[in-house]
């Protein structure tokens, strides 16, 4: 696919530090439009660190983030975030004393998209049934694969230019990973560009068009996901065998 | 002992106008805590320097206290606003003895510095003398102002928070602040909007009760500890919950004044605060299962 | 070190501190005595914050002692002693009661003060509601008379005894392992410190000693009342004293309350300057002494003295730097008969060496059918694998598998809520971290955290002291363990200036220290690089072939297929497979976990 376009969102040479010991080493990569990009890597690889830092929770060591044209590098996550580039954090990270309407009515960040919000609720809860009936229970009180459902749904109520996924499956069970990724293949196939950070690796390979493979803070392989799919390197990043 | 109705009904409801008094100190202390995750024992001084102030406008003739009050609370949120920036924000840092310790130290501070200027003696402002009666039950007017007025801003805070925007944004960063950041809030502005509002219900406090009861610098101590107790008590969750708390402290101080005396009743109250703390630190009246 | 420093400084004290009757005035003579009390009650109090708590009701304690002595003198025939130590007894009796139950409750920061200052505050409504005890005007000692040298004396003897006692305390058994409850009491429980009987001795000879300076309070004042000796403000000043000076430190606490007094007597003399009469001069001596409070936080958090060491530290350090060219030598005889790692010396490894044929095969570790779960999520549902003995197990799964709970459930910090975990046949599943560390088995943790406020060597120290009750036992186990890791050398930096692959190390050696014969790695290669992983590799073979077994939790893949002898896959809290490295890594089920079923089948185009 020929790309005229400019990239909406493109990280180059990305290094970033806890404290003692360097994560991320000189990671880039770049997200096109309507485009679904996986980052996938064992744990401790650096993708989640990597998605962090680009949104601007992490302090960034060294590296440039462009998004949507913009230098936001070093920038806030409250900036960026209203630029348009909405994260859903691993673990959820709900607010569990507030009901599901409260959560997801934060999560429309931006004063515009606060003037859409009951178009959002509405389409969100198109995505996932489940919300409608439950409106007013506590979040915290939900499941896991629920409080996934609202986590999603809440970062979509931002209208996001880019919706940056944390590792989605992460403690779900089998069956309701399926009804998540379900869901996120409707998203992507709205055209909103989505880039996914996750450890369980097919359901990111089915789901996007391409694919950049982690290991020890640096990317070692990347290409498209059926190019990813058929490779041993994959395998021996996870397993760690020749 | 026979307590008539009318005996009975009056400390029903003086014990809930005093209450809903100590509810108004007890929720700046509690929404700060909440928010910015700051034990600040200060809180009580800021509610006597508020009182020295407003006794010196009506004192000096420049204004009725009520009204004295209204410059008070916009003022007090425009400092608040300041102190969380400049004071404060270091402190949400600190460990949590140090905070103790921090604000501790301010709470010295203030304390003394009114003392020093206005002298340690008893102050009260003089009562309009008028009273309402109904069913035997005597109550000042002021009381019954000064409750009202308690009453209308826990809800006003209470809606504040539950149907606006910013105010569930706040609450959402008490509820997780690590979350709140990730998704793009602003939680230092929300830190410095939640202080704000604490020292303005400081402020309202501080009037109310300069209205209804007699001070001196000491007081700041005795109103940090009685935030912290109804804190305990209401847990530190919810607004809301804390003024209600409040209520049942006074309740209960107006009971056991009743059966005992005064001091009894504050000893019943900390014998109270005492096996909650070690029974259910969270809170009676909170909704988490553990601290 | 650090003794050269302070023991002169002390002899010059007591030899002035004895002169003082022969020239001071009656008004210098009570100062002095009101300063060395409140130095002592200030020692005190800092025995408490030993073990990090923040306690704003030593008052209460206070006020035990003092209105005991006072009431016993009054009605009970004229016996001071008898009454102090009533006062003492009570006052101890009431501290265990209510931080049994503070500990048991786990209350700790706010909760935990406010609970003191309840205490404190509860206790003088008390006194100002019982006539018996004088209510608001409390109870005067009118008849006593004693000799102003007499109580001089005591107070001087009692500030002594009790710095001294610091002193030694802090180099005991429970002044390290208190250090190491105040840091992290996580580590030091995994460590084998019963940190609930540490945290309640030490609040018990705080209390104690609290209540004998309320008596004495009592003695000098000759009264009692509420105010003074139930409120707040005392339990402020002991605070404001020792953490001016340094909680913590031996000398810290007098040294605070000197200065205190001394800005006290500043203000005081100020304040006749201009006028300002005496309830204008207490205010703004209370104003002064919260603006320390304030100040100390921000810029002194240690305190004083402990500034100033670092200062005479650094100013001595600059003039060693010349030393360099002359360092081999000195070395060499700096350090202390270095002792080369001896096998032999590690007396539980020694004994493992047990040559019988079965021994090498019988279930060391056995996890029986165990299942947790946390507030309806299930984090583990029937999980059953055994560990032999000298066997090192590698434990792997995605995120989320249960690995880590897991690790919590065999090292005592959650209790398994169906099945059990048995060590060398015994039940380990239902003790609790420190007891399951003396059965012999240790762990590190996923993030090192040492104790910082100690050095390498004091480090070791807190594991070695699980197994050796006197500290030159403990000690000598503690330098045979750094041997082990290679941080010998270092052992006498503070503990904060290693770097992360040494931090890693001494988390070993912490555990090693403990003369463990099973010790669980947490993630233990995370954030190194090639060549440390490969140092820590290595390590862990050496020291399995003294005995140790390992049960390991990693997430790099290589490093665990090579280091261990067999695997136990996790996933979703369940076993999907167990068997040999080689077997697990070619294993459909396992490559599905990772990489979803359509890639198990894919063809290996090399072979492994």
């Amino acid at each position: 696919m020929s790309t005229t376009t400019d990239p909406i969102l493109s990280v180059e040479d990305l290094h970033v530090k806890y404290g003692l010991f360097e994560a991320v080493f000189g990671v880039s990569f770049e997200v096109g439009p309507g485009e679904a990009v996986c980052l996938l890597g064992s744990n401790g690889a650096g993708k989640s660190t990597s998605l962090r830092a680009v949104l601007g929770a992490q302090p960034i060591a060294a590296g440039r983030v462009r998004f949507l044209g913009d230098d936001v590098t070093g920038a806030t996550a409250e900036a960026i975030t209203a630029r348009g580039m909405i994260y859903v954090p691993e673990g959820r990270e709900l607010f569990p004393s507030m009901t599901v309407q409260e959560n997801l009515e934060l999560g429309a960040i931006t004063r515009e998209a606060r003037a859409r919000t009951r178009e959002s609720m509405e389409l969100a809860c198109e995505l996932f049934p489940i919300l409608a009936k439950r409106r007013g229970q506590l979040a915290g009180t939900l499941s896991g694969g629920q409080q996934q459902m609202v986590a999603i749904a809440r970062g979509l109520m931002g209208r996001p230019r880019l919706l940056m996924l944390d590792e989605p499956s992460l403690g779900l069970a089998p069956v309701v990973v399926e009804q998540v990724y379900a869901a996120l293949g409707q998203i992507v196939g709205s055209g909103t560009p989505i880039i996914l950070v996750e450890q369980h690796v097919h359901h990111a390979l089915e789901l996007c068009h391409r694919g950049y493979v982690l290991e020890g803070g640096r990317i070692v392989q990347h290409g498209s996901t059926a190019e990813l799919a058929g490779s041993d390197r994959l395998r021996s990043a996870y397993l760690g065998v020749d | 002992m026979e307590y008539s109705p009318s005996v009975l009904g009056q400390m029903l409801f003086t014990g809930a106008l005093m209450g809903s008094i100590y509810g108004a100190v007890a929720m700046g202390f509690s929404l700060i805590f909440g928010v910015a995750k700051i034990v600040n024992f200060a809180h009580g001084g800021v509610v006597v320097w508020v009182m020295y102030g407003v006794l010196l406008a009506a004192r000096s003739g420049v204004a009725h206290p009520y009204v004295a009050g209204l410059v008070a609370i916009p003022l007090c949120y425009w400092i608040g606003h300041g102190v969380q920036r400049t004071l404060m924000a270091r402190v949400s840092a600190m460990s949590d003895d140090m905070q103790i310790i921090y604000t501790f130290g301010l709470l010295l501070v203030l304390t003394y510095m009114a003392q020093f200027f206005f002298g340690p003696d008893v102050h009260y402002l003089p009562t309009s003398g008028r009273s309402v009666e109904f069913g035997g039950v005597v109550l000042q007017a002021e009381t019954i102002i000064a409750g009202a007025l308690a009453l209308g801003s826990a809800l006003a805070l209470h809606a504040f928070l539950s149907r606006t925007w910013l105010g569930k944004a706040i609450r959402a960063s008490a509820d997780n602040r690590r979350g709140a950041m990730l998704i793009g809030l602003d939680v230092t502005r929300l830190s410095r909007v939640a202080m704000a509002l604490s020292f303005a219900l400081a402020a309202l406090a501080g009037t109310i009760l300069i209205t209804v009861t007699t001070f001196y610098p000491l007081r700041a101590f005795e109103l940090a500890v009685l935030a912290f107790v109804i804190v305990v008590l209401g847990g530190m969750d919810n607004v809301f919950a804390s003024f209600v708390a409040g209520v049942l402290i006074g309740m209960l101080e107006a009971l056991g004044t009743l059966i005992f005396s005064p001091s009894i009743a504050q000893m019943a109250i900390y014998a109270l605060i005492f096996a909650v703390l070690l029974v259910r630190p969270q809170g009676l009246l909170s909704r988490q299962a553990t601290k | 070190m650090k003794s050269t420093f302070w023991l002169p400084l002390l002899v010059v004290f007591t030899l002035m501190a004895a002169s003082v009757p022969f020239w001071g005035s009656g008004y210098s003579i009570n100062l002095l005595t009101q300063i060395f009390l409140f130095g002592f009650l200030a020692a005190a109090w800092n025995f408490m914050a030993l073990t990090g708590l923040v306690s704003l009701g030593h008052a209460a304690f206070f006020g035990v002692g003092g209105y005991a002595t006072a009431w016993i003198y009054l009605n009970g025939g004229a016996n001071l002693v008898v009454g102090a130590l009533t006062g003492m007894a009570l006052a101890m009796f009431l501290a265990f009661v209510v931080y049994w139950m503070a500990f048991r409750s786990g209350l700790r920061g706010i909760y935990f003060s406010g609970l003191t200052l309840v205490l404190a505050e509860a206790l003088r409504f008390a006194a100002i509601n019982t006539p018996a005890l004088g209510r608001s005007q409390g109870l005067e000692l009118v008849s006593l008379h004693l000799p102003p040298y007499l109580l001089y004396g005591l107070t001087v003897a009692l500030l002594l005894l009790t710095v001294a006692g610091t002193w030694w305390l802090l180099r005991s058994p429970l002044g390290y392992r208190l250090q190491a409850v105040r840091e992290n009491e996580g580590a030091a429980e995994a460590l084998g410190v019963h940190t609930f009987r540490v945290k309640l001795a030490a609040t018990l000879l705080s209390a104690g000693l609290v209540a004998i300076g309320g008596a004495l309070h009592a003695v000098l004042l000759r009264f009692v009342e509420p105010e003074s000796d139930f409120g707040l403000s005392l339990s402020l000043n002991l605070l404001l004293g020792t953490f001016l000076g340094g909680t913590g430190t031996v000398l810290g606490p007098p040294i605070g309350i000197l200065v205190l007094f001394g800005l006290r007597e500043g203000i005081a003399r100020l304040g006749e300057l201009l006028a300002l009469g005496s309830s204008g001069i207490y205010a703004l001596q209370q104003v002064l002494y919260g603006a320390v409070l304030m100040l100390v936080v921000v810029a002194l958090p240690d305190g004083l003295v402990t500034r100033v060491q670092r200062w005479w530290i650094t100013s001595r350090g600059a003039s060693a730097q010349t030393r360099p060219a002359a360092a081999s030598p000195d070395s060499s005889r700096a350090a202390p008969a270095v002792r080369p790692a001896p096998p032999a010396a590690m007396s539980p490894q020694a004994r493992l060496r047990d040559d019988s044929p079965s021994a090498a095969n019988t279930p060391y570790l056995e996890v029986i059918d165990v299942s947790r779960s946390f507030r309806g999520i299930t984090a583990l549902t029937n999980v059953s694998f055994e560990l032999c003995r000298g066997e090192i197990l590698g434990l792997i799964g995605p995120n989320g598998a249960g690995k880590t709970t897991m690790f919590n459930v065999i090292s005592g910090i959650f209790p398994a809520q169906r099945g059990e975990v048995r060590f060398k046949g015994e039940r380990l599943s239902a003790l609790a971290p420190h007891q399951v560390c003396h059965r012999g088995v240790a762990r590190t943790f996923q993030i090192v955290q040492p104790f910082a406020a100690l050095t390498v060597l004091e480090n070791a120290l807190i594991g070695a002291l699980a197994r050796h009750a006197r500290i030159a036992e403990a000690r000598e186990a503690a330098l045979a363990a750094l041997a082990q890791v290679d941080l010998h050398a270092k052992r006498d930096l503070p503990a904060t200036s290693l770097t992360l692959q040494d931090r890693k190390m001494l988390e070993f050696a912490r555990a090693l220290a403990t003369g463990p014969e099973l010790i669980l790695l947490d993630e233990v290669m995370a954030g190194l690089n090639e060549s440390e992983k490969s140092q820590i590799a290595d390590k862990i073979l050496e020291i399995r072939d003294t005995g140790v077994s390992f049960l390991l939790v990693e997430h790099n893949m290589r490093a665990v297929m090579q280091l261990s002898d067999r695997i136990v896959v996790l996933d979703h809290g369940k076993v999907v497979a167990t068997g040999l490295p080689s077997e697990i890594a070619h294993d459909p089920g396992v490559i599905s976990v990772y990489l979803g079923r359509s890639l198990a089948h894919a063809p290996v185009s090399r072979a492994a």
